[in-house]
């Protein structure tokens, strides 16, 4: 392997595992602050590319705008899915993972009925090509790693602000929370908002590097499972490291195995896992025992 | 006494009105003819199969029916999503065998769909006029299964004509890039066997799973192989467009040969990376419009652009299985599986298609005399300003010779021709 095509392999991989980043941290911090599986955030990603496609092509607004409006739009979906759905069936856990799954089943129809199976593809956002010395760097794939690496920041500032602690406090304890005056339900609809905004906007930049596919949810939802089982669950930071990690073997691994690629990860995990059964920075699940 | 009398007189009534309805000649209603099929409905290709299917059925119906023997018949499609999954595909056909008693499956499309099909319905006695690359369905196992379309020998006698034309301008080598499913294994193989004999090297041959999205990584590694062309075969729909993307992206700066490339993805593609990217890549031509000249295919293209207000062209050269079926039934006069299928079997003359000529063949390479197998003609097409203009067209005994030829099966067929006759191609 020579450095061009490391480099090139090692963008491909940061690219990837920035949209990993910005999906799996949404789930993480619903994860994290709700303790719920959110097993419709992939098509919370799916239904953000199809904003954005339909702002920015069938309404002919500008890219950015359909952006904003592709966060806005998933981020009040999931207040109204937590609102509609998840605050009946909280208090049982398997209650609430069979209606995220429901609510994944009805977003992928409805999404099939409105838009059909045809991908859409979009127009590029940011078109041309810088060339460096033998590696090619597309200017679509600088503009991902850039945004997503900026929201990432952002979302750290954010976690540090007032409203972070809160959340963190929330996911430590409700009942300290809400002795401490902090409502829970408000903590609950910003964290679903936020959580499923950050799938939305990551819909919303693959969308032009790809395409807006109806079948693109159920891919990123097993990465984001894979992220956070390596990464830790509920930890933030961990969510972040393993999507670059896992982003870049499955880049530099398909030089190697090809389409066999998964199967890399899927072996990184097993090693992960038992070195550290809580993933890179999380902490192992109490075994259970009989009494 | 009265009420009794009364109801018997509207009784005789209504009794001698339906019969004389009958005696004054009033037809009967026509019966239903049920056709069923099961397509990927996320390709291209599928969705427009979907269209010309129903089109033709629409064309029927409108004229009074399908006379076939004494009886008429209204065409009724059934159409199921496959997603091109081989279970899917099953679960899907065992509802139209049993559910929707369907007898004919008609345009059946792709190697795994078809291969999930044909072991239900074959035991089932149910026709199938299907599509695939593969060659199981051809195999002497089945009774009633038939290719109308066969990208074997078409797909064979393009690469060919491609390679050759590539290997004028100077190409020496290529990576063989496929979807790994039935169609992309047999496809690869497919051009293992037939590339080679034009001088061209294949250096490496890349599979990705149905499904992928991000292309990067394949393009990353095309780029490292840098050879001449890279070769999409299979790949159809708007992977096509993700793939070239990918490779412009990844900096590839070689030729982009795929079989399937219509101007719906072209007008993608250049959207993306401009036309100079495609300049002088080579494809099927399946825009019948600018060769067609048969009256009546004619009046097929100038119905669809009537009934949908646009023209679109990726069905176009999947519709073979339906002429095959039309031409069988409007032969025999029979919806009668065997009858069919005996037809079918015994050299039917060829049928024309909305893109050229269907010939049945026999595959005796695979211990099959019957003509279960099909060459189909086709125009191949240049990319010339953004545009895939004609370039030439293939005939039948050119592809089906070129094809024999590059998988070493000359003895074989000689053998054949000798005791059976060559094919009567009609160009």
């Amino acid at each position: 392997m020579n450095l061009s095509l490391f480099v090139q392999c090692l963008v491909n991989g940061i690219m990837i595992g920035g949209i990993y980043a910005l999906v799996s941290s949404g789930f993480t911090l619903i994860l994290g602050v709700m303790k719920i599986f959110n097993f419709a955030q992939g098509q919370f990603y799916m239904l953000g590319a199809f904003v954005t496609y339909g702002v920015s092509v069938a309404l002919g607004m500008p890219y950015l705008v359909a952006l904003i409006i592709s966060i806005l739009s998933m981020g009040v979906l999931g207040i109204l899915v937590y609102i509609g759905i998840i605050r009946w069936t909280y208090s049982g856990f398997f209650q609430t993972v069979l209606a995220t799954v429901g609510f994944s089943t009805i977003a992928k129809q409805t999404s099939l009925l409105t838009f059909g199976y045809r991908e859409k593809v979009l127009p590029a956002v940011v078109r041309g090509i810088i060339n460096v010395s033998d590696v090619t760097l597309s200017g679509g794939k600088l503009f991902i790693i850039f945004v997503a690496i900026l929201i990432m920041v952002s979302l750290h500032f954010f976690m540090k602000r007032k409203v972070g602690t809160s959340m963190r406090t929330v996911a430590e304890s409700i009942d300290v929370a809400s002795l401490l005056g902090i409502s829970p339900t408000r903590i609950f609809w910003l964290t679903m908002g936020i959580g499923c905004g950050l799938s939305g906007i990551a819909g919303g930049l693959i969308a032009p590097v790809l395409c807006a596919s109806v079948l693109m949810g159920e891919h990123i939802f097993i990465m984001a499972l894979l992220v956070v089982a390596i990464g830790g669950m509920g930890s933030m930071t961990g969510a972040l490291l393993a999507s670059f990690v896992i982003g870049i073997v499955e880049s530099f691994a398909y030089q190697f195995v090809g389409e066999l690629n998964l199967v890399a990860i899927f072996i990184l995990l097993a090693v992960i896992i038992y070195f550290r059964p809580g993933g890179l920075l999380g902490k192992p699940l109490p075994i259970p025992t009989a009494e | 006494m009265k009420l009794r009398f009364g109801f018997i007189v509207i009784m005789v009534t209504i009794l001698l009105s339906g019969t004389l309805l009958n005696v004054t000649g009033t037809e009967a209603a026509p019966s239903v003819l049920k056709l069923g099929v099961t397509l990927p409905m996320q390709i291209r290709e599928a969705l427009e199969q979907q269209r010309w299917l129903r089109l033709f059925a629409k064309l029927i119906n409108e004229q009074g029916g399908w006379k076939i023997g004494s009886e008429n018949y209204t065409i009724e499609w059934i159409f199921y999503n496959d997603e091109y999954n081989a279970e899917k595909a099953r679960t899907a056909v065992e509802r139209l065998i049993f559910k929707d008693n369907v007898k004919h499956i008609i345009n059946q499309w792709g190697s795994a769909p078809l291969i999930a099909t044909i072991k239900l319905s074959d035991p089932n006695k149910i026709l199938v006029i299907g599509t695939s690359i593969s060659d199981e369905p051809v195999k002497p196992d089945y009774k009633y299964v038939f290719k109308g379309t066969d990208p074997v020998p078409f797909g064979t006698g393009q690469s060919i004509f491609g390679a050759l034309e590539y290997k004028k301008r100077g190409a020496k080598t290529l990576v063989i890039i496929n979807p790994d499913d039935a169609t992309g294994r047999a496809r690869t193989e497919q051009d293992k066997r037939s590339l080679p004999s034009t001088g061209l090297k294949i250096i490496d041959s890349l599979f990705w799973p149905r499904g992928t999205v991000d292309f990067s990584p394949i393009a990353t590694k095309v780029k490292a192989l840098n050879p001449d062309i890279a070769w999409l075969a299979a790949t159809s729909g708007e992977d096509i467009t993700k793939i070239t993307v990918a490779l412009h992206d990844a900096g590839y700066k070689g030729i982009i040969d795929c079989d399937n490339m219509h101007t719906g993805i072209i007008k993608d593609i250049i959207a993306k990376v401009g036309a100079e990217y495609l300049e002088g890549s080579m494809s099927a031509l399946f825009d019948a419009r600018q060769y067609q000249k048969d009256p009546e295919m004619g009046k097929y293209i100038k119905a669809y652009e009537k009934e949908y207000g646009e023209w679109n062209i990726e069905g176009i050269m999947w519709m073979g299985p339906w002429f095959t079926f039309k031409g069988a039934v409007e032969a025999t006069q029979s919806l009668d599986v065997d009858v069919l299928s005996g037809y079918l079997a015994k050299s039917p003359p060829p049928v024309r298609t909305l893109c050229g000529w269907r010939t049945a063949i026999a595959r005796p390479d695979l211990g099959n005399l019957r003509t279960v197998a099909a060459v189909n003609t086709l125009w191949k097409g240049i990319m010339k300003g953004g545009k895939m203009v004609p370039f030439a067209p293939l005939s039948s005994d050119f592809i089906y010779k070129s094809w024999i030829e590059a998988y070493g099966m000359k003895d074989v067929y000689e053998k054949y021709w000798k005791e059976h006759g060559y094919p009567k191609f009609p160009d």
